[in-house]
């Protein structure tokens, strides 16, 4: 399982598909994590639970 | 039209083939020579056309010698370049140059390619007076179809194929040759002994440095440490990267006229390159570097690199007292490769 | 004049790797996490492989780097794959920053 920020999500992606892995499963966070401070990031780290429980039973 | 790889353009135009490339996403921005068969077929010289000589990343392209022939014919490369092109593609591919890393990073580094021994003279690439150019047609070609196969057959497409926060300008064509000095030829000093070789080396920019005046070697090379010795580059919390010495000829010579071999260069700079161990740890939270400079107290001085050998010295340019640093991506480390005709 | 030209941009290599399954039942799943040394990728992943593992009643138990001195940049060690694809059902990492 693969969490990426959305500026990089679309090379997530097309790494993937390159890789012949289409359906790779990838999660989108928040950007920028570096010079973000941990409060937020944890904050986005919750926030993505749903997403990667859809993610693993598609 | 039975060939897939054989598209039809109605009107023979720069124009038409300038849109075509738009339409797919293909080409750097710049007008480019139609790859029609015959180019290509030149351009292949009777090889061996679906022969792959390297998979490229992030798209896993399969370097056939046909596609490097298309990407030669439409940077302008003449044909007799295009065995220096495959050499270059071959190093793009080996391991240890980390191509997908290269492709991937955030950092703004592109391939530089320094062809050197007989093939500079013998294909007219240009070591003298403006050898990182412009206007030098081997030079410009040979740079610009490297680049032309990384962004089709390597996928490396800024945004989907790679993911560089600003690019920089030598990500259009970055090729050089090395010009002759008193000293044995760059590719004989990393024991590849052929007549001509070609290594590839992912950094940035050059970084130039000048004087004019000296004659005395520490000086001058003191501010290529001054200029090495910085941490806005990778260098600095990566240990493990090279380190491109781009001396001119004069400068150069007043190395070689104070019985300085390369690796003199390398050791000098090893030893005057450094910042204290305590201001590298202020800047970098996360710092990739050998367990002996991990275990360095804060107030010694470390090198820009983690042995001597990191630094590479190769000599180019014409006239004149300017030289340059290149610094490394990192992750990463060259290959020089023997250049079979 | 209607003019033939090649595409440039080659085959793609005979390469195809597969997805690994979905693990049966993730419920009690073993999660791991494999850092790629970004700035605060492991805060991240930490805390959500941690928060997954509350939502499964599963938990977290293995975070490691990809191998000696492995970052963004590099491929993980082939050991630290093997290992992890017998400690763990689910690995979390991240891309880019």
């Amino acid at each position: 399982m693969l969490l990426a920020t959305e500026p990089f999500a679309d090379l997530a992606r097309a790494t993937a598909v390159d890789l012949g892995l289409p359906s790779a499963r990838l999660v989108v966070v928040p950007h920028p994590l570096g010079g973000t401070d941990e409060a937020t990031v944890a904050a986005w780290a919750d926030d993505a639970v749903d997403n990667l429980l859809m993610a693993l039973e598609a | 039209m039975t060939d897939p790889d054989l598209l039809e353009l109605a009107d023979e135009s720069p124009e038409a083939l300038y849109a075509l490339l738009e339409e797919r996403g293909w080409g750097d921005g710049l007008p480019v020579v139609a790859p029609t068969p015959e180019r290509v077929d030149a351009a292949l010289a009777g090889a061996h056309a679906d022969e792959v000589i390297a998979v490229l990343p992030p798209r896993g392209g399969a370097a056939t010698r046909r596609a490097i022939a298309v990407n030669a014919v439409l940077a302008g490369c003449p044909p007799e370049l295009t065995p220096v092109l495959v050499t270059a593609v071959r190093a793009l591919g080996h391991q240890r140059l980390n191509l997908r890393g290269v492709n991937a990073t955030t950092h703004p580094v592109a391939p530089l390619v320094i062809v050197h021994g007989d093939a500079v003279d013998d294909l007219g690439f240009n070591s003298g007076l403006g050898a990182f150019g412009p206007g030098n047609r081997a030079n410009a070609t040979l740079g610009r179809a490297v680049r032309l196969v990384l962004l089709h057959v390597a996928g490396a497409r800024p945004g989907p194929g790679d993911a560089s926060t600003q690019g920089q300008p030598s990500k259009y064509a970055y090729c050089t040759a090395e010009s002759r000095s008193e000293w044995p030829p760059y590719h004989h000093s990393v024991g590849v002994e052929a007549p001509s070789a070609v290594t590839v080396h992912c950094g940035e920019n050059p970084h130039n440095f000048h004087d004019m005046e000296s004659g005395d070697i520490e000086r001058i090379l003191d501010k290529a440490a001054s200029a090495m010795a910085t941490f806005g580059v990778n260098n600095a919390c990566i240990s493990g990267g090279e380190w491109f010495i781009g001396l001119c000829p004069e400068h150069a010579a007043t190395a070689h006229a104070a019985g300085w071999e390369r690796g003199d260069v390398a050791d000098y700079l090893f030893e005057r390159a450094r910042r204290p161990a305590g201001e590298f740890r202020r800047q970098f939270e996360l710092l990739s570097w050998a367990g002996w400079m991990r275990d360095a107290p804060d107030d010694e001085m470390l090198p820009m690199t983690q042995e001597a050998a990191n630094i590479r010295v190769f000599v180019t340019g014409g006239a004149g007292k300017h030289s340059c640093v290149i610094p490394s991506w990192g992750m990463t480390r060259s290959v020089t490769l023997p250049l079979v005709p | 004049m209607t003019i033939r030209i090649h595409a440039p941009v080659g085959p793609l290599a005979d390469d195809s790797p597969q997805l690994a399954p979905v693990a049966p039942a993730l419920s009690g799943g073993r999660i791991g996490v494999l850092d790629n040394g970004k700035p605060n990728a492991l805060v991240l992943l930490i805390r959500a492989a941690e928060g997954l593992a509350e939502r499964i009643g599963g938990r977290v138990v293995a975070v490691t780097a990809k191998g000696p001195r492995g970052n963004a940049a590099t491929t993980c060690s082939p050991q630290v794959l093997a290992t992890l694809s017998k400690e763990v059902e689910l690995v979390l990492t991240g891309s880019a920053d």
